[in-house]
């Protein structure tokens, strides 16, 4: 019994460990070729876990073996364009100016209703309002809608929004993380000075602090020291 | 959180538990079973074959009396092994085969005390 789960563990650490040297690409939208090595290692850890007969390498071999055959297609696919058109694909184009391009769709082997619905899910409705769509190397769909239906930006406006940067966390979880306060130019005084506006007096009560580039901080304080 | 915690205390002090109690299950009645067949290689060499019969059938009583909660235990494929090596021996010592007896017993007796050792927490079982 603990013979299985002493292995059911080194092989978990080991799967958690190669998933996360493969890169974030494997926990979102996956290539092709990542996607086999995903369900490819899920199958070569369970087994092991539960077979005391199987030698725990004949599982953790073949595993680091699938991540070095991923990270060296993921390092052709990255130098090499060629490589890469060949390990992941090319995008298609769908919908040119407006227009279903049938052969392409044919090619793809994506129906009209796939489509539709992967239109719907960006918000699009109407298939009139799409100038172009892309069906992109891991399956998504990325669509340009026509230049009357396109979301109003503030340049159409003649606006000049003020700039506001990237608010960064400075207390998470009564923690100061003076990394992000260092980079924003302010200090620990300053903080605790901060803090006593919202009547706070301890860094530990703040469940999350966060300020952007123009000084504005956000403070929630922890529920129970309320 | 603190429920985790408590869940996850719960549940590995369970499997040390059955694990601990599983080995020493384990290896007592193997040590049991192996016991009680100890005399047949010598009477088998007297060719006292009415003795040897019976004390296979004893111990044929005590394996199905254990069989149960093995099954549970370990893996059924030695389970069947333990079974079909049994049958061959009796059979031997039926038809008076004493060469055959005697290596079908070397066989049940190594077959029966391995299989605590394959449960034992160690580091040769775990890889």
């Amino acid at each position: 019994m603990l013979v299985i789960f002493i292995r059911a563990l080194i092989l978990y650490a080991l799967v958690a460990i190669v998933m996360r040297v493969m890169g974030k690409q494997q926990i979102g939208e996956l290539q092709p070729y990542e996607l086999v090595v995903a369900v490819m290692i899920a199958d070569l850890g369970a087994v092991p876990m539960q077979n005391t007969g199987i030698p725990l390498l004949a599982g953790i071999i073949p595993i680091l073996t699938l991540l070095i055959s991923q990270l060296a297609l993921s390092y052709i696919s990255m130098k090499s364009l060629k490589g890469r058109e060949i390990i992941c694909g090319t995008p298609t184009v769908l919908v040119e100016k407006g227009k279903l391009l049938e052969e392409s769709m044919r090619k793809e082997r994506y129906n009209i209703t796939d489509l539709l619905e992967a239109l719907r899910n960006q918000g699009y409705y109407n298939i009139a309002d799409i100038e172009y769509a892309i069906l992109e190397t891991d399956g998504a769909l990325s669509v340009i809608p026509k230049v009357e239906k396109r979301p109003v930006t503030p340049e159409d406006l003649n606006l000049k929004p003020e700039y506001e940067g990237l608010p960064l966390p400075v207390i998470l979880d009564g923690e100061v993380n003076y990394k992000s306060l260092a980079k924003l130019g302010k200090d620990h005084p300053w903080l605790l000075s901060q803090l006593k506006s919202y009547n706070i007096n301890n860094i530990s009560d703040v469940l999350l602090a966060s300020l952007d580039e123009n000084g504005n901080l956000f403070v929630q304080a922890k529920e129970d020291t309320k | 959180m603190k429920d985790s915690v408590i869940i996850l205390i719960v549940l590995l002090v369970f499997i040390i538990g059955l694990d601990v109690y599983s080995y020493y299950y384990l290896k007592n009645t193997a040590a049991d079973i192996s016991r009680s067949i100890e005399e047949l290689p010598e009477t088998i060499n007297r060719e006292d074959w009415d003795k040897a019969y019976s004390s296979l059938a004893r111990t044929t009583k005590k394996w199905s009396s254990v069989k149960g909660v093995w099954a549970v235990l370990i893996n059924h494929d030695e389970i069947d092994n333990i079974d079909m090596i049994l049958a061959r021996l009796k059979s031997f010592v039926k038809y008076k085969d004493v060469n055959e007896s005697v290596a079908e017993y070397r066989e049940f007796k190594e077959v029966v005390e391995h299989v605590p050792e394959s449960q034992r927490f160690s580091l040769v079982n775990i890889f």
